[in-house]
């Protein structure tokens, strides 16, 4: 290799500076903070990291992995194909399961409206016919529950599967994988957020037996939805996917709405069914691109060397991650409260900790990390004004692996969202990913009370770092 | 006295600042002591050393700014309000608006937004260095590591993945180098030529290129390696892999490296790959007991750096002549025997003179390095005989900037010497160029006046010998530098080796 000529980039005092301004040596100063917010440990770790996982060459071995999982984030194309009961789809579905979002969580130290939701469920499998029954069954075992994410599969909030309850079936074309998710509820009193009600039950079953099969019909007609360009289009028209799926909802509309009619024409509910998706709930498309991020994300993990985060989810009392080259190890500490605005009404003291696996969204860059391309969400979900909402998703940028082109964001000079969440960066830099959020009500079944964003807490990513070191730094 | 602390919670300032602060507002404030310094463990130490430690610093974080000040009881509270106003005065770090260009926070970020990036500069802590070396290598960087304070282990790591990608860790502890014509830390403006030069120490490596730019002719690069490159420990990858950059430079005709004696696994290592470059090498080892086989080799060698450059110069122009006072000059008469007090800021010029020193001047000699046929001391220490002090070795640079910086130090040991009526000649060296205090000449007149005036006129009858390191090309120029100490009646010699022998002959008397 040959000497080129300087082009510097400066870490530390100014005092030497003077030098590349009289020979004109191009140069950039860096806006130096000490890394890991100063913890000598923690740079020692990732010192270590970049030492000692190199070729005979000496490339990081992390990186080139972490660019694999960024090329198969790039390349995913997630389509819907399918609505159908969870027992027809999701591996080891029996009529006594039940799966949850976040990590896994014993049944006596879940948070109230996941207590509320399990309870909710099992009288909707009609298992029993009171909360007491249903509680009984579960203090004796007779429920076998489990995340979400270990079956291919996600949820918003509580994220409730159970055997009958429909889902979106969403295959990852490039790699043939599936993922699964139910189907938006709508507002107000709603399972997800711990309801349980009669009028809970009454509209899981009209999913179940009315909307699902309609809905199967009309996406089975069209052949399939490719998700990915309904995310891309809507990222164009102010949706971030997670709190705002306004253009999202309409788009999957629009791409149903011929075949969904023939479907429903001879139906005495066709008006109900189309005005459930089409103009009942502006977060309809919340559970598809939920599903369809977990479709991009499953054929990331696994990947020797790679540091980047799989999924973020939450189970209402702790933060889980996995990361690729740490399989389905979860990490885990305990969820941290959003900021966040609440409902007339409401404070701070009625929030229930964060929860749910919609924090997929996030890890394919959408949502939170895409906020600088969602103006009208920025004031809702608390983040003071669009200056914010672009810093927000300026920082992503740099602790993440690079941007994806596919998804470009017009706001920020249609820069790619920024994709694949390198935990090394996270605790290098001190910035966190952020998750834009509904809050729950802490006592199951109010619903809603306010929206806002979540930091999942240093400690998941810190703990996920030292685990990886032990087993890759050699 | 009492001592009283302030912690500024999230506030990073970088250590040179601060060190400067330190001083600046003891001075203004009327404090016995200032410390500010961010509050990592290393730091925490510091102040646990220097008896500042409170449970408010106990408590400190790394990113927290924490200022100790101790003064008289009725002044504490003026001294420690002086310290925040200098704060207050100096630029805040600019707050990055959210849209607009801001600095990059990473040498990631700077890599993502100008992938033609190739060389890092590197002056932060040893903890946070080693880290942000690592990332830069990473990243496909080369790197200058000023900073010290990191182990041999995680100094040989560095290098080791550095040299699988052919990439050089100049450093830890590097001070100099010019590369493709740009200066890095300490050096000077030098001409381009034919030499490739790769120097283990600072000073030696300003010391080289700048005579060889007085005697005409110029270089291609000038690598350093850090001090322990040479060492068996890290076996020289980082000289090796600089040489294999100027073999394959067809600009560079001719190779000069230059250090302290390598590990003799190393001396072989190098003197082999030397002897199958293809180009005329050169070496010095300072203080090397022979050269044998290198001599065998067809390497040139010489005694000091002075020989050395000439040496090499004559290379490549055999009509090259060193301009400057030689040693030839004329001793003053009446010069009184007495003891040589040599005061340095340069490393590597305060062994060299030390060394020259050595043989010629009888009675016990003292020094803080590391010299044969001296008694060692440290800087605290008084001594009854000749002396040869390095500002700066660590013992006088913790919490401090380097002498050649901030010379304050330097000045008040070179008053104490002139004050001294067993001193008969005060050595001094001046290293001017990128990162020096910009006008070092008039310190030196400032402090002689000042002894004048402490002595009561007796400084004068002792002699201060100078040595100027530095071009045409540095600002201020190496020559308005000389005019200035010739003016207050220094001796100012062509170069530190030079000086040094001259010096030697002064204290014994004329």
């Amino acid at each position: 290799m040959s000497q080129q000529p300087l082009r510097v980039a400066a870490v530390g005092v100014d005092a030497f500076d003077q030098a590349f301004i009289d020979t004109e040596t191009p140069f950039v100063r860096i806006d130096w903070t000490p890394p890991a917010e100063g913890d000598t440990d923690l740079v020692g770790t990732l010192f270590k990291l970049d030492t000692s996982c190199i070729d005979e060459t000496g490339q990081s071995l992390i990186d080139k992995a972490n660019k694999e999982v960024f090329d198969r984030m790039v390349n995913g194309q997630p389509t819907l194909k399918r609505v159908q009961p969870a027992n027809q789809v999701i591996e080891g579905m029996t009529k006594t399961t039940i799966l949850h979002a976040g990590p896994p969580i014993k049944w006596e130290e879940m948070c109230g409206p996941m207590q509320g939701a399990f309870l909710g469920a099992i009288r909707y499998e009609g298992l029993a016919k009171t909360d007491e029954e249903a509680e009984a069954m579960m203090a004796s075992g007779k429920i076998q529950y489990g995340p979400n994410h270990a079956k291919n599969a996600v949820g918003p909030m509580t994220g409730i599967i159970s055997y009958s309850m429909p889902v979106f079936v969403v295959e990852n074309e490039t790699f043939g994988n599936q993922s699964y998710c139910t189907i938006n509820e709508g507002i107000g009193k709603v399972m997800r957020f711990g309801a349980n009600g009669p009028e809970v039950i009454e509209r899981l079953h009209w999913l179940e037996k009315v909307l699902a099969p309609a809905l199967d019909k009309a996406i089975q007609a069209v052949g399939g939805v490719n998700l990915k360009n309904i995310i891309a289009q809507s990222l164009a028209m102010g949706d971030e996917m997670h709190q705002r799926n306004v253009a999202a909802s309409l788009m999957f509309y629009k791409a149903i709405a011929g075949a969904l009619h023939e479907v429903v024409r001879n139906n005495d509910e066709g008006t109900k069914i189309v005005n459930f998706i089409a103009s009942g709930n502006e977060q309809f498309f919340l559970n598809l691109a939920m599903a369809a991020s977990k479709a991009i994300m499953d054929p990331c993990r696994d990947v020797p060397y790679s540091t980047v985060v799989t999924c973020m989810s939450r189970n209402g009392v702790n933060f889980g991650v996995n990361v690729s080259g740490l399989g389905q190890r979860w990490f885990e500490a305990p969820c941290l409260n959003p900021q966040a605005l609440y409902f007339p009404g409401f404070s701070e003291k009625d929030a229930n900790p964060d929860m749910g696996d919609s924090a997929i969204v996030e890890c394919i860059g959408i949502g939170g990390f895409a906020m600088g391309s969602a103006p009208a969400v920025v004031r809702f979900v608390g983040a003071g004004g669009l200056a914010d909402a672009q810093r927000y998703t300026k920082n992503m940028g740099e602790i993440t692996v690079g941007q994806n082109p596919a998804l470009a964001m017009p706001n920020m000079d249609f820069a790619g969202v920024a994709t694949g969440i390198d935990i090394r960066k996270v605790v290098a830099t001190g910035i966190l990913p952020v998750i834009n959020t509904g809050v729950a009500h802490k006592k199951a079944g109010i619903g809603q009370v306010g929206a806002g964003i979540v930091n999942p807490p240093m400690a998941v990513m810190t703990e996920a770092l030292q685990a990886f070191a032990e087993q890759y730094a050699k | 006295m009492k001592t009283k602390t302030i912690i500024m919670p999230n506030s990073y300032r970088d250590s040179v600042f601060l060190m400067k602060l330190s001083g600046q507002a003891k001075e203004r404030g009327g404090a016995d002591t200032v410390s500010a310094m961010m509050g990592t463990t290393r730091n925490k130490e510091l102040f646990e050393a220097s008896g500042l430690m409170t449970p408010e610093i106990k408590d400190a974080n790394p990113n927290d700014l924490v200022i100790a000040v101790r003064a008289e009881d009725d002044k504490l509270e003026a001294a420690a309000q002086a310290v925040l106003d200098m704060l207050q005065e100096a630029p805040a770090k600019k707050q990055d608006d959210a849209c607009g260009d801001t600095a990059p926070r990473t040498i990631d970020a700077a890599m993502t937004a100008d992938p033609d990036l190739n060389t890092a500069i590197i002056s932060v802590a040893g903890d946070y260095a080693r880290y942000e070396a690592a990332r830069a290598v990473t990243d496909n960087m080369d790197v200058m590591l000023y900073s010290d304070n990191i182990s041999i282990a995680d100094e040989l790591a560095l290098k080791k993945m550095a040299a699988r990608k052919k990439l050089l860790v100049m450093g830890p502890d590097c001070g100099t180098a010019i590369i493709a014509g740009t200066p890095l830390a300490f050096a000077n403006r030098v001409r381009a030529g034919s030499i490739g030069v790769i120097g283990a120490s600072g000073t030696g490596l300003q010391e080289v290129t700048c005579l060889l730019d007085r005697l005409g002719v110029g270089i291609t690069q000038a690598y350093g390696t850090g001090g322990r490159d040479l060492k068996d420990d890290i076996g020289g990858i980082t000289a090796l892999t600089a040489l294999e950059r100027l073999a394959e430079d067809d600009n560079t005709t001719m190779v000069a490296i230059l250090g302290k004696p390598p590990g003799e696994a190393t001396r072989a290592k190098l003197l082999d790959r030397c002897k199958s470059l293809g180009k005329k090498v050169f070496m010095h080892y300072m203080g090397a007991a022979s050269y044998e086989a290198e001599n065998k080799a067809g390497i040139g060698t010489a005694n000091n750096l002075t020989d050395f450059s000439i040496l090499v110069a004559k290379q490549a122009n055999p009509s090259a002549v060193l301009d400057g006072k030689g040693d030839e000059h004329p001793l003053p008469t009446g010069l009184k025997p007495g003891f040589l007090h040599g005061i340095f800021g340069g490393g590597t010029l305060c062994q060299e003179a030390a060394e020259i020193a050595a043989t010629g001047l009888s009675g016990e000699k003292f020094t803080n390095l590391k010299v044969q046929g001296f008694t060692h001391i440290t800087g605290k220490d008084k001594v009854e005989g000749h002396l040869f002090l390095d500002l700066g070795e660590d013992e006088f640079t913790v919490g401090r900037p380097h002498p050649m910086m901030a010379p304050d130090l330097k000045m008040e040991r070179l008053v104490d010497a002139l004050c001294n009526p067993k001193v008969t000649v005060a050595l001094i060296d001046l290293v001017i160029g990128y990162g020096t205090h910009p006008d070092q000449a008039n310190l030196v007149a400032q402090a002689m006046e000042k002894a004048d005036k402490q002595s009561g006129g007796k400084s004068r009858s002792t002699l201060v010998v100078a040595s100027v390191c530095g071009t045409e090309g540095d600002t201020p120029s190496r020559s308005s530098q000389v005019d200035i100490l010739e003016k207050a009646g220094v001796v100012v010699l062509a170069s530190n080796a030079i000086a040094a022998a001259w010096a030697v002959k002064a204290a014994n008397g004329s």
